[in-house]
């Protein structure tokens, strides 16, 4: 089940199954379960600013 | 007036309005501006009652001249460019910072001759620094900027000077002494009954180092000659989290200064990025510095367009930005070219 979302900010992709390692985000977190101080690794955007990817 | 709209017929530059239950736990504010395509996505994946949101049909949000001018389109060429090329960098940076320092505080040079100097100066030093961003460099360009600021606050009429002399050709550093200067100046218009309560050399610090997450952006997208795309403006959105990241890997500036660098693509109405803060959410040591910033782009020569003057600017700013600043230091801001 892909979870795959777009940063409308900076159009950076946040793929579950790669995580966000630098940002301390574990491969497979579902974006849902970011923490409330997640930001987009590459324009600081929070999560609100995100919309799931089309496929 | 709030109608409700269907969401299917929702179109960019409607304000909606959504209710609590329909966003909870997904982290979407209430109230925004539609500004961008996957807003829609984001509402449609909302379970909304009757498939409808409330719109404000009295605020409407439009792209603003601004977006269309990305960022310096500049060019590399070293022949037009400030930096002496034998001595290294290091050298080269403590001559530069050396001779900002002698000029701005030498009471026997004439404020025009002293603006210019002290100009030049800045401009080599950043030049400098947006080539080789290291920590040692950033705590240079503080010194500099150090003396630049005592000389702002107090030769008057070096200060005037300096805004008279701001250059507009293409290089990001230009762009960079330009805002910084404009905000230093306003800020201290801003400030004048109460210097103490803030550290203008750090602030100016602050305001001059507010692109430097620039040298994270692909050259090919800083120096295309021409119009960004699409996908290359949104790529630029990443340069004022990283100046901030960088500003903090290097430890030279106070969180509050740092900030400058995170918020001054902020707007007073919320469609700013990255964050879309709203009014009082931006520190006011942002709302100078964003309005500094989009005076000189709009100033600024482009590949294609010519340099506006300034009157024409500011009208511009006036007339069809307005919503973007808070209004007050707007008209302070103005005031700086009353002079």
């Amino acid at each position: 089940m892909a979870d795959r979302w777009v940063c409308l900010v900076c159009d950076y992709v946040y793929d579950s199954e790669a995580g966000d390692p630098e940002g301390g985000i574990m491969p497979g977190t579902l974006f849902k379960d970011l923490p409330e101080s997640w930001c987009c690794p590459y324009c600081g955007a929070k999560a609100k600013s995100f919309a799931q990817a089309d496929e | 007036m709030d109608k409700l709209v269907a969401v299917d017929a929702l179109q960019i530059g409607m304000y909606v309005k959504l209710q609590d239950d329909s966003i909870k736990g997904t982290g979407l504010e209430k109230a925004f501006f539609i500004t961008d395509p996957g807003q829609l996505r984001q509402i449609r994946g909302l379970s909304l009652r009757y498939g409808k949101v409330y719109v404000d049909l009295d605020r409407q949000w439009q792209p603003s001249p601004i977006d269309d001018m990305s960022h310096a389109a500049e060019s590399e060429k070293r022949e037009t460019s400030v930096v002496e090329p034998e001595s290294s960098p290091e050298q080269a940076q403590q001559n530069s910072v050396d001779r900002i320092k002698q000029a701005a505080s030498d009471p026997s040079m004439e404020p025009k001759k002293k603006a210019a100097a002290v100009y030049q100066s800045a401009r080599e030093i950043m030049q400098t620094l947006f080539e080789c961003p290291t920590a040692e460099f950033i705590k240079d360009t503080k010194e500099a900027v150090g003396s630049l600021v005592d000389m702002v606050l107090e030769d008057e009429e070096a200060a005037n000077a300096l805004i008279k002399v701001t250059q507009h050709d293409y290089y990001t550093y230009t762009h960079s002494v330009n805002v910084g200067t404009l905000s230093i100046c306003l800020a201290k218009k801003l400030f004048q009954t109460d210097t103490a309560s803030h550290d203008m050399r750090e602030l100016g610090a602050g305001f001059f180092l507010h692109d430097l997450g620039k040298v994270r952006v692909e050259k090919e997208i800083l120096n295309k000659p021409s119009r960004l795309t699409e996908a290359e403006m949104k790529r630029m959105r990443i340069h004022p989290y990283q100046s901030y990241k960088i500003l903090q890997e290097s430890s030279q500036l106070s969180e509050e200064c740092r900030v400058i660098a995170m918020q001054h693509h902020e707007r007073d109405d919320g469609t700013g990025y990255p964050l879309r803060l709203k009014g009082e959410q931006i520190h006011v040591y942002g709302r100078i510095c964003c309005i500094a910033d989009v005076y000189d782009a709009l100033t600024a020569k482009r590949s294609y367009k010519e340099a506006m003057p300034p009157f024409e600017a500011l009208k511009i700013m006036k007339n069809e930005m307005l919503h973007h600043f808070h209004r007050e230091i707007f008209n302070n801001f103005v005031m700086l070219f009353s002079k």
